[in-house]
């Protein structure tokens, strides 16, 4: 059981869906959500103010998806990032796994309970790390 | 042996009159040039007989080569003469090229160093300077010899004629050394025939200078339309490259707009009907939600099939080629219930341009052993071979005949397919009704 709420952030571009991620996530009790960007470099700067627990991140962004993951995982280690794509072609799954996400969905295929279970999985894989000296 | 006489007759007429009579009579004709309106001595039949046929044979020439060596032969066999030689003259008209001796043993030296010659005053020179014929059967005391130039054969005796062309004197023809001597009759005879040479060396080049301009126009009409038919069929090939090249550009944006866009919208759309699933614990709402989410669903998943077909997005990766036809028979495997096999062994350095045509050619391939084969096996292989990548596609279905075009009714695809391959300077085949199944198989340089 959590002692607190899991700390999220939501990046995306294409603002319907990045709506839909907010409501998603801030609609859900044990998840606050403490922002969200639309490019690589608000993602990173979003990392980095503010340490989240997990970042949601949509590989096709404006900087690159991959670009974003290593600068959070830089700024950020404890961040982890669960991408998230419309396509999941093994070029950009491995592109984003090298990158530092931990886990990877497919849009189309992931339902809401998918997305949730990702997200509480990074979490927990968070809090095992040691934490950043 | 007659005696020589100076070609400008100072003697007065009477007396010049009387002499020539007196050699006609004896059967031979005066030194000279006669004053006009004295008679010409009569050529004899054989000689008259000997001269048409040489003209005639020199007529029936017309390389000039063969011209003047057929006429200068002419000469001397119509003067008794066993040396002679022809001129023709520089194009400035200023020298005489030595051209053609006969006859006569020429120091090579001597050839070398006169190989042309001033036009002066000399017994021979006076042949071309005044344009007339020139008569000497002592030539050292000849009041025209202006002396020898070392390695000059020795000359006694002496004809020459100039050869008179359209536009004055071309050149001139000689003959020497008759031991008897020449007589007006020989100036007659080899006047006539120098007259007809001059003709036919004036023809021989015309006709030798058309026949340069003809071929120059032939080859470089030649040259045009091999030029313009080169130029031609680049410039559609051209074209065509551009047609195919802004073909795959619009699907790459419009592949791109359904990925930005309209999926995401529609994943969004599905998720969020999740999430309203959730408020509500009527069950007949669900159900309703649940007909909503599966409408939706469908339409992603068709847009979702149109994105990949127009352009698989693992194209851009290095081994794009392997990953588009994973990632394409993946998305058919399922559904058509054939086993599928893929072994593709290419190098990262394939443009994308490649992969693309590659990618589509396949693509079309499968599509029909999908809709028409009835197969049960569908093999797609590629390797690289001679520069380029190769591609098979094989089945074990139904097969097709093929034969009439490259293609039956509704296949055209592979006709066009063909088309894309040789336009990318490649090939494409497809055999069929040998046997069971078909195969697809094409090439296309790596560029």
């Amino acid at each position: 059981m959590r002692s607190r709420s899991i700390r999220v952030a939501v990046v995306d571009d294409v603002p319907t869906m990045r709506s839909t991620l907010e409501d998603l996530v801030s609609g859900h009790r044990w998840f606050d959500l403490v922002g969200s960007a639309s490019t690589a470099e608000e993602a990173i700067e979003l990392a980095c103010l503010l340490r989240p627990d997990v970042v949601l991140l949509d590989v096709r962004l404006p900087g690159g998806g991959a670009q974003a993951a290593r600068g959070i995982r830089a700024c950020s280690p404890r961040t982890n990032v669960v991408a998230i794509s419309v396509l999941a072609d093994r070029h950009s799954v491995s592109a984003m796994e090298a990158a530092g996400a931990c886990s990877y969905l497919e849009k189309g295929t992931a339902t809401m309970l998918d997305i949730v279970s990702a997200i509480e999985r990074a979490a927990a894989s968070a809090e095992d790390l040691p934490s950043a000296p | 042996m007659l005696e020589a006489a100076p070609e400008h007759g100072a003697r007065p007429h009477d007396e010049r009159v009387s002499r020539q009579r007196h050699r006609a009579r004896a059967g031979v004709g005066s030194p000279g040039n006669p004053p006009p309106g004295t008679p010409m001595p009569a050529l004899f039949e054989g000689q008259l007989a000997l001269l048409h046929a040489c003209v005639l044979e020199i007529a029936r020439l017309h390389d000039a080569h063969q011209v003047i060596n057929k006429g200068l032969d002419c000469c001397l066999e119509l003067t008794g003469s066993t040396a002679g030689f022809l001129d023709l003259l520089d194009e400035d008209r200023t020298h005489r090229e030595m051209t053609l001796f006969m006859g006569v043993e020429v120091d090579p030296l001597f050839i070398a160093a006169h190989r042309t010659i001033p036009l002066q005053r000399s017994v021979a020179g006076v042949v071309v300077t005044e344009g007339r014929i020139k008569l000497s059967n002592q030539v050292t005391s000849d009041p025209d010899s202006s002396g020898w130039p070392d390695g000059h054969p020795e000359i006694r005796t002496f004809l020459g004629a100039p050869l008179q062309g359209r536009d004055g004197v071309i050149g001139m023809v000689a003959v020497a050394n008759r031991a008897d001597g020449y007589d007006q009759g020989h100036a007659r005879l080899l006047g006539a025939l120098s007259s007809h040479l001059a003709v036919a060396i004036e023809n021989a080049r015309m006709y030798e200078r058309q026949r340069q301009t003809i071929s120059g126009l032939e080859g470089r009409q030649a040259e045009l339309s091999a030029t313009s038919a080169r130029d031609a069929i680049n410039a559609r090939l051209r074209a065509l490259d551009q047609l195919v090249a802004a073909q795959e550009e619009e699907r790459r944006r419009i592949a791109d707009d359904i990925h930005a866009d309209s999926l995401q919208v529609l994943d969004a759309a599905i998720l969020r009907l999740e999430m309203l699933s959730r408020r509500t614990s009527d069950a007949a709402l669900q159900g309703q939600i649940s007909e909503v989410r599966a409408a939706v669903g469908d339409a992603e998943d068709r847009l979702r099939h149109l994105l990949f077909n127009l352009r698989p997005p693992a194209i851009d990766a290095p081994q794009g080629l392997r990953l588009a036809l994973h990632d394409h028979l993946e998305r058919i495997g399922e559904a058509s219930g054939i086993r599928l096999e893929l072994d593709v062994e290419v190098s990262d350095e394939v443009p994308i341009q490649v992969r693309l045509t590659l990618f589509r050619i396949a693509q079309e391939a499968i599509a029909n052993v999908v809709k028409h084969a009835q197969a049960s096996l569908l093999r797609v292989q590629a390797g690289m071979k001679d520069e380029g990548i190769w591609v098979r596609v094989e089945d074990d279905g139904r097969g097709f005949p093929v034969g009439h075009g490259l293609s039956p009714a509704g296949h055209f695809g592979l006709t066009e397919m063909r088309g894309r391959a040789e336009l990318a300077g490649g090939w494409l085949t497809i055999r069929s009704g040998e046997g069971p199944g078909t195969l697809v198989e094409c090439w296309v340089p790596q560029r």
